[in-house]
């Protein structure tokens, strides 16, 4: 039986439509004399009142309203003023090699949908949809080409070729009067030997588009808040540019009538990157992000498109799920400016999963306007326990119950690993998992001053863990056979975690334009609570072949409380170089438990806050890492001197990664200071959990930089700067020192004298996560350093009453192997 | 005064509760564990620092000379310091003690870290002890630290002074140096360092 998509089509045209052929002189006439084709001129203005699109049936489904489509010339056209129509031209021909041939070319043209909305968010007429949400309006501006033709193979199949070239393309995403702009776009496909066919799958009849050779190209001449035809005309801070090109081959996409409850759509789907084709994405700021040669494949099974209904939060919306995605990609090029960063692969699994009792799927529900507009969130006690409430009840003071825009669930559960490639040697981040789900808002706004995408998250609980590193040389594929090792240890300065679990409620306010031309700018507030992440781990029977008795004990951060505030923060690349620049900062990281084992019951060392106030620091991550020679463990400009000061010499290549981190630690002001705080004796409630504020604390106050002279001059700060490269090291054999590990493949390996080795024993030293770190700082200064009792809180014993470190030059180059 | 020391101690370990003493078994056979194997080298203003002898107000009050400047720079004469400098105000009124003209690297292989679980099968690591470290658990988790081979010192150097102030370019500056130390030579060691947590959190 075939089943077909339910979908039912409701027309109400308000408008007349305006198609007009028009007539042919004489001398066009003469023009097409003895030409077998016709052509079709159309000049249009096509009003349509509301397009609905129903998969509703007796149990599930909804509508999907369209209101107010428009079809004309775009208003900046020459003639707009006494004609709106839109032009076409149309060339049929039919011969006996292509079959029907359509050459079509469009003038300036304008496709607006007034308002899209769902299911009870659409209102009534009645009273002239004074209730509807709508996802906002959006209009499409294009000119350009299409050659298409259709033939049948003799069979069942239709064989479809199209070229399709779009120029001078705008699109505008407009929600309560303000506008975000995708300026000047063109785009290219070219789509060869498509066919087109009904086939059976076990009983199921799907329509089967068999896509051999297929090619897509763009550019992106900007984005920017604009009400203007060009982010650059007015004066608007765009993000950049962007340009691509990808191709596909021997891939194919399966429709199916039915989605995941009632009525709907089911794709099934492969694509195959095309590797002869040329593939590349580039951003370009002041600087250019390039990734380029890429290749991989897709494969998505049981996507559905449905209208759901009755969310608790967000109510009627648009569905979106998958069973699973599995796919591949790899990059052979990573730059920043001309700097190669290495090459890049990604294997990942989107599929259903269980953690903690908890299934997740991979579900995206889209619904109209922004469903927390006006709330307070009094009668949220964790945001009001944190004293975040406000925080959010301000961010959604700007929208109103009618206000347009897109509130959104995501659930997601993700498999992955990841492999970086810098000068032939492999890092591969192993069994990356990831799960959640939460809720957000999206929509474009303007405080008066500027418009901005208002992007905000409600209870949007989030995790992943990996296993560790594998670490070797690319040739033997370290994912594989490598040994898996630690090392995350030497990101925590970043921030990088092992594992991380958390909830995020809060509001980030996003414009294009950065610190110098265009980029990103935003500002935020964000709570994280129920948070763990850990600072060290190690999988128990990691390798013993029974999955079922592996345990993950660590050191972690548990009971985690983190609320933090940045202001004019700016993304930009430039100078061969990410760089984030972060106007202000202040933040308050509170610790419930630092615990050892167990990341819910271990051992606790008590309790640590952490509280920071910056001004103007700064994050920039350049490719390149340590690079060229050097001598490591010990000293001397060439291999002897260095082997003969007990160190050994290594070339980390030309590739890699530099992430540089500037801090100001800035006076405290108000509330907002650097403190570190260790509090432990405490209390416990009626469930046995410790109660913060009741025990002993020792307080780091006032911690502050400053550029060594005064308190006052602060502009040099904490400057972190890391080196990352993937390079060989020297691996000591624990029980005789005197030997050490020289591999003898991708996995084998044996124990030689060091004094004796080869040249060739050297340059098969296995391989290391290897970081070169520098820490830099004029001056750092701690007020006090203080007890403080629970019985008198208010009146701390001060232990230190002044603390200042000055000139610090800390450099280390470490590599870090499996634990032999 | 400066004193210098060379230091070669040959297996160095303790028998402590937090130091474990292992066997060359038990080494080989934590491999395919995580956590990981560090080698490298660190060193603390090894040409100076970020403080530079062209700084606004870099000037002894005393004498008016330069006070910081690149290690290059002090041998040359023309700085009184390139190292690091701690210093600490141990009551609210009366002067600051200080660690000066910190200098020196530091290498090593095989210092290794890793959070580990310790049960009652490790009994014969600590001589006995495990029944009563694990107290009613089954097993408890440690951040092990495990000491390398061998550390080496190169020109590891400190001054020990009592100052005046806390910067020596502040007015008024005084310091009395107490004693210097310097340190060549390498240490080798054996065993771990176990970290956990012990009390009331």
């Amino acid at each position: 039986m075939i089943k077909l998509p339910v979908f039912s089509l409701c027309l109400t045209i308000t408008y007349a439509s305006h198609a007009e052929l028009v007539g042919l002189g004489d001398e066009l006439m003469e023009g097409v004399t003895g030409q077998s084709g016709l052509t079709v001129e159309l000049h249009q203005q096509t009003s349509i009142g509301e397009l609905q699109l129903s998969d509703k049936d007796a149990s599930s489904g909804g509508v999907l309203s369209i209101k107010d489509i428009v079809i004309e010339a775009p208003d900046y056209s020459p003639d707009y003023l006494t004609d709106t129509r839109a032009v076409s031209r149309h060339e049929f021909d039919v011969d006996s090699i292509d079959g029907l041939v359509i050459n079509s070319t469009y003038g300036p043209t304008r496709i607006s949908l007034g308002s899209i909305s769902v299911g009870n968010h659409a209102g009534f007429a009645a009273d002239n949809y004074a209730s509807r949400k709508s996802f906002g309006s959006l209009m499409f501006d294009y000119e350009g080409t299409n050659v298409f033709s259709l033939k049948g193979d003799g069979g069942t199949e239709y064989i479809v070729n199209s070229v399709t070239d779009i120029t001078n393309s705008d699109i505008r995403w407009q929600t309560n009067g303000n506008t975000l702009l995708v300026d000047n776009l063109a785009y290219n496909s070219t789509v060869r030997g498509m066919t087109i066919d009904l086939m059976d799958f076990s009983g199921t009849t799907g329509l089967v588009f068999g896509i051999p050779s297929a090619s897509y190209s763009f550019t992106l001449g900007g984005l920017c808040f604009t009400e203007s035809t060009d982010c650059l005309a007015d004066g608007s801070n765009s993000l950049g540019q962007l340009a691509g090109a990808i191709a596909f081959k021997d891939s194919y996409v399966n429709v199916f009538g039915g989605g995941r409850t009632g009525a709907g759509i089911t794709i099934n789907s492969f694509f195959e990157i095309d590797e002869t084709s040329a593939n590349y994405l580039t951003y370009t700021d002041s600087s250019a992000l390039h990734i380029a040669d890429m290749a991989g494949s897709l494969t998505t099974t049981g996507l559905t498109l449905d209208i759901g209904t009755g969310d608790a939060e967000i109510g009627d919306h648009i569905a979106v799920q998958v069973d699973s995605v599995v796919g591949n990609f790899k990059a052979d090029t990573v730059q920043i400016g001309a700097q190669s960063l290495g090459s890049v692969e990604l294997n990942y699994t989107l599929s259903d999963g269980v953690h903690d009792s908890v299934t997740y799927q991979n579900i995206l529900k889209l619904a109209p306007g922004i469903a927390w507009a006006g709330q307070d969130f009094t009668s949220d006690v964790t945001l009001v326990s944190a004293g975040f409430d406000d925080d959010m009840a301000a961010f959604y003071a700007g929208v109103t119950n009618t206000s347009d825009g897109l509130s959104l669930y995501r659930e997601w559960n993700l498999a992955a690993d990841f492999s970086y490639t810098d000068d032939a040697n492999t890092i591969n981040i192993s069994n990356f998992q990831s799960h959640g789900k939460g809720y957000a808002s999206i929509d474009v706004r303007n405080d008066g001053s500027e418009s901005y995408i208002a992007l905000g998250l409600v209870d949007y609980q989030g995790s992943y863990s990996i296993d560790g590193f594998k670490v070797g040389k690319a040739t033997d594929d370290p994912k594989t056979n490598a040994t898996l090792q630690g090392g995350t240890e030497l990101l925590l300065p970043l921030g990088i975690y092992p594992a991380y679990e958390f909830t995020i409620n809060g509001g980030i306010k996003m414009s294009t334009g950065g610190a110098t031309g265009s980029g990103l700018s935003f500002d935020g507030d964000l709570l994280i609570t129920d948070a763990t992440f850990a600072f060290s781990t190690n999988i128990l029977n990691y390798d013993d072949g029974d999955d079922t008795n592996d345990g993950v004990v660590g050191v972690w951060a548990d009971d985690v409380v983190y609320e933090y505030h940045f202001r004019d923060y700016t993304l930009d690349v430039e100078n061969d170089g990410i760089k984030l620049v972060q106007g202000e900062k202040w933040s308050d990281m509170d610790i419930g438990n630092l615990r050892w084992g167990d990341k819910d019951t271990g051992q606790s060392l008590g309790r640590i806050r952490m509280q920071t106030y910056q001004t103007d620091s700064q994050l920039v991550i350049t490719a390149g890492g340590a690079g060229g020679e050097s001598c490591l463990g010990g000293t001397g400009g060439d291999l002897s001197a260095c082997e003969a000061s007990g160190g050994y010499w290594v070339d980390k290549g030309t590739e890699g990664v530099t992430i540089a981190m500037k801090q100001n630690w800035e006076q405290r002001s108000g509330e907002k200071a650097n403190v570190f705080t260790w509090e432990n004796n405490r209390s416990v409630d009626v469930d046995g959990n410790s109660i913060n504020g009741t025990g002993t604390s020792i307080v780091f106050d006032n911690i502050t930089t400053s550029d060594g002279y005064n308190g006052s001059d602060n502009t040099h700060g904490v400057q972190l700067e890391l080196a990352i490269d993937v390079a060989p090291t020297k691996v000591l054999n624990k029980a005789n020192p005197s030997q050490e590990k020289i591999m003898t493949g991708a996995s084998t390996y044996e124990y030689k004298n060091t004094a004796t080795l080869s040249a060739a024993d050297k340059e098969n030293r296995p391989m290391g996560f290897a970081v070169a770190a520098s820490l830099q700082f004029k001056e750092l200064d701690i007020e006090s350093v203080n007890l403080i009792h629970a019985n008198q809180p208010t009146i701390p014993q001060t232990m230190i009453h002044g603390f200042k470190m000055q000139n610090f030059n800390i450099q280390s180059n470490l590599t870090a192997t499996p634990i032999q | 005064m400066t004193y210098k020391l060379a230091v070669m101690l040959a297996a160095l370990s303790f028998q402590a509760v937090a130091l474990e003493q292992i066997s060359d078994d038990e080494l080989n056979a934590f491999t395919g564990q995580n956590g990981i194997y560090l080698s490298g080298d660190i060193s603390l203003n090894e040409v100076g620092g970020p403080l530079a002898s062209g700084d606004a107000n870099n000037v002894d009050p005393n004498d008016g000379s330069t006070v910081w400047g690149t290690c290059a720079e002090k041998e040359a004469g023309s700085a009184s310091r390139c190292g690091a400098r701690l210093s600490v105000n141990t009551n609210s009124t009366n002067g600051y003690f200080v660690l000066d003209e910190m200098r020196g690297k530091m290498s090593f292989e095989g210092l290794t870290l890793k959070a580990r679980e310790i049960t009652s099968a490790d009994d014969d690591n600590f001589g006995g002890d495990v029944a009563e470290f694990l107290g009613s658990e089954s097993g408890k988790t440690v951040l092990e630290i495990g000491l390398p081979n061998e550390v080496r010192f190169e020109n590891l150097s400190y001054t020990i002074a009592n100052s005046s102030t806390a910067r020596p370019t502040d007015a008024g500056f005084q310091q009395q140096n107490i004693f210097g130390v310097e340190l060549n030579g390498s240490i080798e060691m054996q065993g771990n360092l176990l970290v956990f947590p012990v009390g009331t959190p």
